[in-house]
């Protein structure tokens, strides 16, 4: 805790690094996890303090941006695990059963696309849950794998799966 | 190219600003507030079990209850000195281990603690109340018929019973769905 206290200079200046190129995609994962939007928001807020306290200890072993997400996808996986305890969640191989015409006009609005997208992300299983939200934000396969914990020979049929499922549900024109 | 889907992602919360390093400071110092109340709170129940058996040692005019109250006070001493060593650690760094790993962990320290209440939470407490049901029985058949007292004293077993053996079983039940959830997890081929 003492360390919180001092308000090390490396570690402020590697939040300031890491918290300018990540906000938005803390901010997005918060709001993918919590669908309320306060606690949203505050999940937000405890990502960028768990961010900040971890990096005291950051030593360069690996990429700032794998730290970041790291953080901030372990700090929403124990938020979920506490909020929707006894939940049930589904893989990606299962997913399609739940898409299968949940809303038809949802491929024609952009928002009412992104409810559903939220939608199947809530269902998700935690390590589906990740690799999705990660993919959605554009991070490499390899970076994934080292994100997540998972080989990166089964995040590309990860990933593979995802857009196929995002092409044949989510994609303009395509059947819901 | 990169994905319709992805973009349309990416563009929500585009404008996001983190908090800056005073509120970072200030929200520290309020999770650590938070944590203090909650420690008080969970202590402080213990602090007024061992009031409240005290002043039953204190004044009670017979050795069986006393004997029975003070080692009720033991048994919450040993609860309360358990909570102490299974109070979540403050560990900022475990954090940055991966997704899996530390979902892994999260799912074993919560099956954990919960498959082994009965011998951290439930099981100090036992030998006092086995001791104070008996030792009140006589000391109320002092001034009240044997089998008024044998009735009172058995009503209080069932009910401290069935508090316990509830408390106990649906704790169980919760390990046994964590541990199925573990099973599944290591199970799963895409995991290293």
């Amino acid at each position: 805790m003492a360390q919180i206290e001092r308000g090390d200079a490396a570690q402020d200046r590697l939040y300031a690094q890491a918290s300018a190129a990540y906000a938005p995609a803390i901010a997005r994962l918060a709001r993918a996890v919590e669908a309320d939007t306060d606690r949203a928001r505050d999940l937000e807020q405890d990502m960028h303090l768990a961010l900040w306290r971890s990096l005291a200890t950051y030593d360069g072993r690996c990429a700032l941006g794998t730290w970041t997400y790291r953080v901030a996808h372990n700090v929403a996986a124990t938020h979920v695990a506490r909020a929707r305890r006894g939940a049930r969640f589904v893989s990606l191989d299962e997913a399609d059963a739940i898409l299968a015409d949940d809303d038809p006009e949802a491929a024609i609005d952009e928002t009412r696309l992104l409810t559903r997208l939220h939608g199947l992300i809530a269902s998700l299983k935690p390590t589906d849950r990740s690799v999705i939200l990660l993919y959605l934000e554009g991070v490499e396969a390899s970076a994934i794998a080292d994100i997540v914990g998972v080989s990166p020979g089964n995040v590309a049929v990860k990933v593979h799966r995802i857009k196929t499922l995002l092409a044949s549900h989510f994609a303009p024109g395509a059947p819901a | 190219m990169t994905d319709p889907i992805v973009n349309l992602w990416t563009a929500q919360q585009a404008g996001a600003r983190p908090p800056s390093i005073a509120e970072l400071a200030e929200r520290a110092r309020r999770f650590r507030n938070r944590m203090r109340i909650s420690n008080l709170v969970e202590y402080g129940t213990g602090a007024l079990g061992i009031l409240f058996f005290g002043n039953i040692a204190i004044k009670a005019s017979d050795w069986g209850v006393r004997i029975a109250s003070l080692m009720i006070i033991a048994g919450v001493c040993i609860v309360i000195r358990n909570l102490w060593h299974r109070r979540p650690a403050d560990d900022p760094a475990a954090l940055a281990r991966d997704a899996c790993t530390h979902y892994r962990q999260l799912l074993v320290a919560r099956r954990d603690a919960l498959a082994s209440v009965g011998r951290w939470y439930i099981a100090p407490f036992i030998p006092g109340m086995v001791a104070f049901v008996p030792a009140n029985v006589l000391a109320q058949a002092d001034t009240m018929p044997l089998s008024a007292a044998l009735l009172n004293g058995g009503i209080g077993t069932a009910v401290i019973a069935l508090i316990f053996g509830l408390v106990w079983w649906l704790n169980r039940a919760a390990a046994r769905i964590l541990t199925m959830e573990i099973a599944t997890l290591d199970a799963d081929p895409a995991i290293d």
